[in-house]
């Protein structure tokens, strides 16, 4: 069949039918359940099916989501062919729409690819009139999600902000707004902000100046959250009290300095710590994620603040300077200031970090986390940090460790592999060190996702060994995002290695942690691998 | 397989349990709680009707077996989402006359998630195939003829550039 007959790309059905026998269950469908089947289909193969095939006849006019990405039209990143075509599906669609209410209204084109705007005419030109009009059509059937992304596939922060897209004034004066994402385009300031639905806002790549986020979250006042990544024009981010707003994402804003949430009531903030960003006030939030910290950061949190996640992340050789490892003094200091944080989760390179002080034999601050999550491409030089951390932690009742296959592409695996001359899977039996945690507090122990990996079974052995309080541990398969609040990925890829399990595989591996020996006799082993 | 020695704490008050009868006379019982993800179950239990067997002549027993046991995983405290993804998948690996019964069992029921899940898996089964591979899978009858569909494109060429 030639691939202009297919319908869509992707999708996959295993199952054959028995083509003699197959009765007719599609037809006999109410229409709105077959609208309910179509509103599942991306929206292209969705309106081709419903033309195509007689039962869905019409029904693509009802659809409540609709979708234009410019990318289904063309080759990506070989020229930009498909324009037309694009812009007279959306004009078709637009036309011929039937219901008085849309859901979702969503658009990703490149912008800047689509001709220049002209300076003279104020930045209008032919496809900032076509956007007005497609976003009018949209506000116009009230539409409550409302998705403009004008980077299309091009290289991201390309163009200059000056001339981005403006989103008319109209969009800032919906009603029925619940989220708004924005993406590579600026946004009209005159006139009055008054998004009484707005839930969700999330910016990026946009021009935004102090006074536009104090006006958009003022006129927001059901707004719950707000994303702001490399947008510009922001020195200091300060939000005031306001009767909704709970979280705060931020990512890579150029210019910003400083985050300043003293008189708000915000309790979950995300923050990338980058230049120039260097303070944080935040005395009232409960929940914190610091990403990046490749630079000092003054952080100023308060006493509610009982959840706070490290996602360090850095290029080349972090590792050694002149052959000698880095300090990481900062880390340490910020470490400190958090020790009595209740519960502490850590990526990859903190806990790298724990084992370079570890292995330089440095003296354990003490902190009293008492719940620590962390996701690990668990490798052998991962240990002495994990074995740092059980010392650090007096206090510790909870250990959650989500494990995934070592990175094979790890650039530092040579310097790694000399710094830990030691057997990884006898690491655990030579370990000196006081655990005051296992001795006294460790109850809670979860292992969790690629379980089978090298150095697992080692570490649940050691720790149901020597935790004498344990109660409970937990071995199973389930797994986590790998993608933290600000959207990073904060792991690296080792998808293509993660094992399927199969249950002999795991029912093998049950058997093995059930025969080690636990020194706690409340400890139960709960095994859930399937 | 899961193999563990826990007690877990039971609720307080005894589980009370609903009797559904099947169209060909099955009987099955379900407990309250997992009765309430069913919107048509939920205002009997509420308009108090639910003390005889509750008659529901749509819904073959065979299914209706299924849409218990649906009900009961999706009621389940502390599922987690990862788990409960996987689940759901397995439930709607079956035949597709199957999934065509689920849809029509969601859809008298009122169960949003059932009716979700069976609709994105009967989608799925028509993304990836040609018009022609959709018509013989499902066996649509008073499908197009091929002149026909040659009109319908011509017309509506927007759509299919």
């Amino acid at each position: 069949m030639s691939e202009a007959m297919r319908i869509t790309d992707g999708g996959s059905d295993p199952r054959k039918s028995k083509e003699d026998e197959v009765v007719d269950r599609i037809s006999g469908l109410p229409d709105s359940l077959l609208l309910h089947i179509l509103s599942f289909l991306p929206f292209r193969c969705a309106v081709r099916a419903s033309l195509i095939l007689r039962p869905f006849r019409g029904l693509w006019r009802s659809l409540s989501s609709l979708s234009f990405e410019e990318c289904d039209f063309h080759a990506c990143r070989r020229g930009r062919s498909g324009a037309g075509e694009f812009l007279n599906f959306v004009e078709h669609v637009l036309a011929l729409h039937e219901s008085p209410k849309i859901h979702t209204f969503r658009i990703e084109l490149n912008f800047h690819a689509s001709g220049f705007p002209n300076p003279e005419f104020d930045g209008r030109g032919v496809m900032s009139n076509r956007l007005d009009e497609w976003i009018c059509f949209a506000l116009k059937k009230k539409v409550k999600v409302l998705d403009v992304a004008l980077g299309g596939c091009a290289r991201p922060m390309g163009a200059k902000p000056a001339l981005h897209y403006r989103v008319p004034s109209a969009v800032l004066g919906s009603s029925n707004l619940v989220e708004l994402k924005l993406k590579v385009c600026n946004i009209e300031s005159l006139g009055q902000i008054h998004l009484k639905s707005l839930q969700k806002l999330s910016m990026f790549d946009v021009n935004l100046s102090e006074e536009v986020i104090q006006n958009l979250v003022s006129g927001s006042p059901s707004l719950k959250k707000v994303s702001l990544q490399y947008c510009h024009g922001l020195q200091v981010l300060k939000f005031e009290r306001h009767p909704s707003l709970e979280e705060l994402n931020v990512c890579n804003c150029v210019d910003l300095e400083k985050v300043d949430l003293a008189s708000s009531g915000i309790k979950i903030l995300a923050v990338y710590v980058g230049y120039p960003l260097s303070k944080i006030i935040c005395p009232n939030v409960m929940t914190l994620e610091l990403d990046g910290l490749q630079d000092d950061v003054n952080l100023d949190c308060g006493s509610s603040l009982n959840d706070v996640a490290l996602y360090v992340s850095g290029f080349g050789d972090f590792l050694l300077e002149r052959g000698v490892f880095l300090e990481y003094y900062e880390f340490k200091r910020l470490l400190k200031k958090l020790r009595s944080i209740a519960h502490f989760t850590l990526c990859n390179r903190s806990i790298l970090v724990f084992s370079i002080w570890e292995l330089n034999n440095q003296t354990c601050p003490s902190f009293n986390w008492k719940s620590v999550t962390m996701t690990l491409n668990l490798a052998k030089w991962h240990l002495p940090g994990i074995s740092y951390l059980l010392e650090a932690c007096d206090f510790l009742e909870t250990l959650t460790i989500y494990v995934y296959p070592s990175n094979p592409e790890d650039i530092q695996r040579n310097t790694w592999d000399r710094a830990c001359n030691f057997d990884g899977r006898s690491y655990w039996h030579s370990v000196q060190g006081t655990f005051h945690c296992l001795a006294h507090h460790l109850k809670n122990v979860m292992v969790y996702a690629c379980v089978t990996e090298p150095y697992v079974i080692e570490l649940i052995e050691f720790l149901l060994g020597n935790a004498l309080v344990l109660e409970k541990m937990v071995i199973s398969t389930k797994r986590n995002s790998k993608e933290n609040r600000n959207g990073i990925l904060y792991l690296a890829d080792t998808s293509g290695l993660e094992k399927d399990y199969t249950s002999d595989m795991l029912l093998d591996f049950s058997q093995k942690v059930l025969s080690l020996p636990r020194i706690s006799p409340r400890a139960v082993v709960h095994m859930a691998v399937c | 397989m899961s193999s563990s020695s826990s007690s877990s704490s039971s609720p307080p008050c005894p589980k009370k349990m609903i009797t559904l009868k099947s169209s060909d006379g099955e009987t099955f019982e379900i407990e309250e709680i997992a009765a309430l993800q069913s919107k048509t179950l939920e205002n009997m239990i509420d308009e108090n009707c639910a003390s005889t067997p509750i008659p529901l002549p749509n819904v073959k027993g065979k299914i209706l077996a299924k849409v218990v046991e649906f009900c009961t995983k999706h009621a389940e405290a502390g599922a987690d989402a990862e788990t409960l993804r996987a689940w759901d998948a397995e439930f709607v690996g079956v035949e597709h006359a199957i999934v065509f019964d689920y849809i029509l069992a969601a859809n008298f029921l009122e169960i949003p998630t059932l009716l979700d899940l069976a609709c994105e898996s009967v989608a799925e089964m028509i993304k990836g195939k040609t018009p022609d591979e959709i018509r013989k899978f499902f066996n649509i009858n008073n499908a197009f003829s091929p002149e026909e569909e040659e009109d319908v494109r011509r017309q509506n060429q927007w759509a299919f550039e």
